[in-house]
């Protein structure tokens, strides 16, 4: 939350936006929620997101991994644009890591 | 808000007051005269309660919602309805409610059939109160979160594979009296439609049939204000409509050859309705006169209308009377289960004794008195009274306790029986069939 936060109220849109570019994953056509670390948590909630997602999250990746082996970038036009990366799975992966810290605390107590 | 607390557990300590100073006195069962209390909320929600100084509670949700309301794209929704109990809801996880439940020694139990869909919470005084919150969400405040529904699709496998051959005689019997439409649907999905029913369409079942005037909250074990109060606390939506597709009992016939060396044949003709509670009684007391399980074991050869006609010829055949009541319409017919070889024979003495009309007197009086016997023994377990309490006020606006029964049945004249038998007799009968069907006729075959 404090992230997220700090982002909204101190970060500017246009610094955001050159973070975003800096990290360089964009050009290859990848989302924010694409170069997650799969982890268990990630690995449950990529399990409840539609098939349609998933599908396209593999073409993204597939073709990410393609590019690298050329040693290639995607043509400037067709980079991930900050506006249009919606994280798809952010949220799921949240809601997964309050259902594991709710049975943690459970077996704390009991 | 202090005020209400303090008030909420001087309400609290009245009742467990009563009972461990009424402890010596009291059997374990409750009393048996409790008088059941009804009332209705202005949403349409019926309420009935009791209390029977008990020391065990039970608090059940009942919703007009079984499988006779499903049409052919739901098919088998409400068998994923009855494994979807205590999935995830909306402010509970499948986590937290099963070690909430768990944790204070209560139980939770969802139970459907042709009619109703009811949840019901059981366990000592205290464990019921704590474990309530998360019973009003189960019965409730469902949401049906897909990953969730298709893990759970084993359990629906589970439980096609261990249905016995008596059960899907009977399932089978009233696909065929009634043709596949309302009370015709199974009480299980279909195996092609498992894993096919999405959590749309169940969210979608659930907002058209999970309303307040189809619903009555029922509990034993309580004043009648606290679960008043429950009960406005639940909030559930009030319906726009209340569109039940009539099912009227057509003759039909279904068979279905599984091999082996027996055969289990479901024959049926057209029965009495639940409502009211009398026409339901009355074929409760056909139902003693034809002949259920055998009063003393082994013994099979007993004084009933069936033992007289069909197990005197047929000794291999173990057959039992059946009757199913149903808002509408109802079922009353024998379940047979013979010998292959002895089939045929067997299901033509079963026709001509369900179109027969030789009963005495005699007979009725011992109908009576064995239906009054088994009532009242399945009425000393609150289990069962919670559940009669909760069907009788979803259905009619009174409520009687096991004592009101007893009192309906012995004023049950003889005439009346013999009157439900001349009806059974001209009805058309339906016949359903399963296992070994080398001998088994087909309907048109039975001459009578």
């Amino acid at each position: 939350m404090s992230l997220g936060f700090v982002q909204r109220r101190f970060m500017s849109s246009a610094l955001q936006k050159f973070a975003y570019n800096l990290s360089g994953f964009h050009k290859y056509g990848l989302m924010r929620d694409d170069v997650l670390f799969e982890n268990d948590d990630v690995k449950e909630a990529l399990r409840r997101i539609p098939q349609k997602v998933i599908d396209e999250r593999n073409y993204r990746m597939l073709r990410a991994m393609q590019l690298s082996l050329q040693k290639e970038i995607l043509p400037k036009e067709q980079w991930t644009k900050l506006e249009e990366d919606k994280l798809y799975l952010t949220p799921i992966v949240e809601q997964v890591i309050k259902e594991r810290n709710e049975r943690e605390e459970w077996e704390k107590d009991h | 808000m202090a005020s209400n607390l303090s008030k909420a557990t001087v309400l609290r300590a009245v009742p467990v007051r009563c009972f461990s100073s009424g402890a010596n006195h009291i059997p374990v069962s409750g009393v048996p005269n409790y008088c059941a209390e009804i009332s209705k909320l202005q949403n349409g929600l019926k309420v009935v309660s009791t209390e029977n100084c008990s020391p065990l509670a039970r608090i059940s949700i009942l919703f007009k919602a079984g499988s006779r309301f499903e049409n052919y794209e739901t098919l088998g929704v409400t068998h994923v309805l009855r494994i979807a109990a205590g999935l995830s809801t909306q402010n509970a996880t499948q986590f937290s409610i099963m070690r909430h439940i768990q944790q204070v020694g209560a139980s939770l139990t969802c139970s459907t059939d042709r009619e109703v869909i009811s949840y019901t919470l059981e366990g000592t005084r205290e464990a019921v109160k704590e474990a309530s919150p998360f019973f009003a969400e189960v019965a409730t405040k469902q949401v049906f979160r897909p990953w969730e529904i298709s893990d759970n699709t084993d359990r629906l496998k589970l439980e096609l594979k261990i249905r016995p051959y008596e059960l899907r005689a009977l399932d089978l019997l009233h696909k065929a009296a009634y043709r596949d439409r309302g009370l015709g649907n199974s009480l299980f999905i279909g195996k092609t439609k498992i894993g096919k029913i999405s959590s749309e369409t169940l969210q979608h079942y659930f907002c058209q049939h999970f309303v307040a005037s189809k619903g009555t909250v029922a509990a034993v074990g309580f004043e009648h204000n606290d679960v008043l109060k429950f009960a406005e606390k639940l909030k559930i939506r009030e319906s726009c409509d209340e569109n039940c597709m009539k099912s009227t009992y057509t003759s039909g016939e279904a068979r279905l050859e599984k091999g082996g060396n027996l055969t289990y044949i479901a024959m049926g003709k057209e029965g009495g309705r639940l409502i009211p509670s009398n026409e339901a009684l009355v074929y409760g007391i056909l139902q003693h006169v034809y002949g259920t399980k055998p009063g003393v074991p082994y013994g099979a050869g007993g004084c009933s209308v069936l033992a007289r006609c069909v197990t005197s010829n047929v000794p291999s055949a173990s057959v039992q009377a059946i009757n199913a009541n149903y808002s509408d319409s109802g079922l009353f017919g024998v379940l047979v289960c013979v010998p292959a070889a002895n089939a045929g024979t067997a299901v033509s003495l079963v026709a001509k004794a369900l179109s027969s009309t030789d009963i005495t007197e005699a007979d009725v009086k011992r109908g009576k008195a064995q239906l009054m016997r088994s009532m009242l023994s399945s009425l000393e377990s609150g289990a069962n009274i919670v559940e009669n309490l909760g069907i009788q006020a979803l259905f009619s606006d009174n409520a009687l306790d096991a004592v009101g029964i007893s009192n309906a049945i012995a004023g049950i004249s003889p005439n009346d029986v013999i009157q439900a038998a001349r009806k059974v007799a001209s009805s058309k009968l339906s016949i359903a069939s399963i296992g070994n069907l080398k001998t088994v006729p087909f309907l048109d075959e039975l001459t009578c």
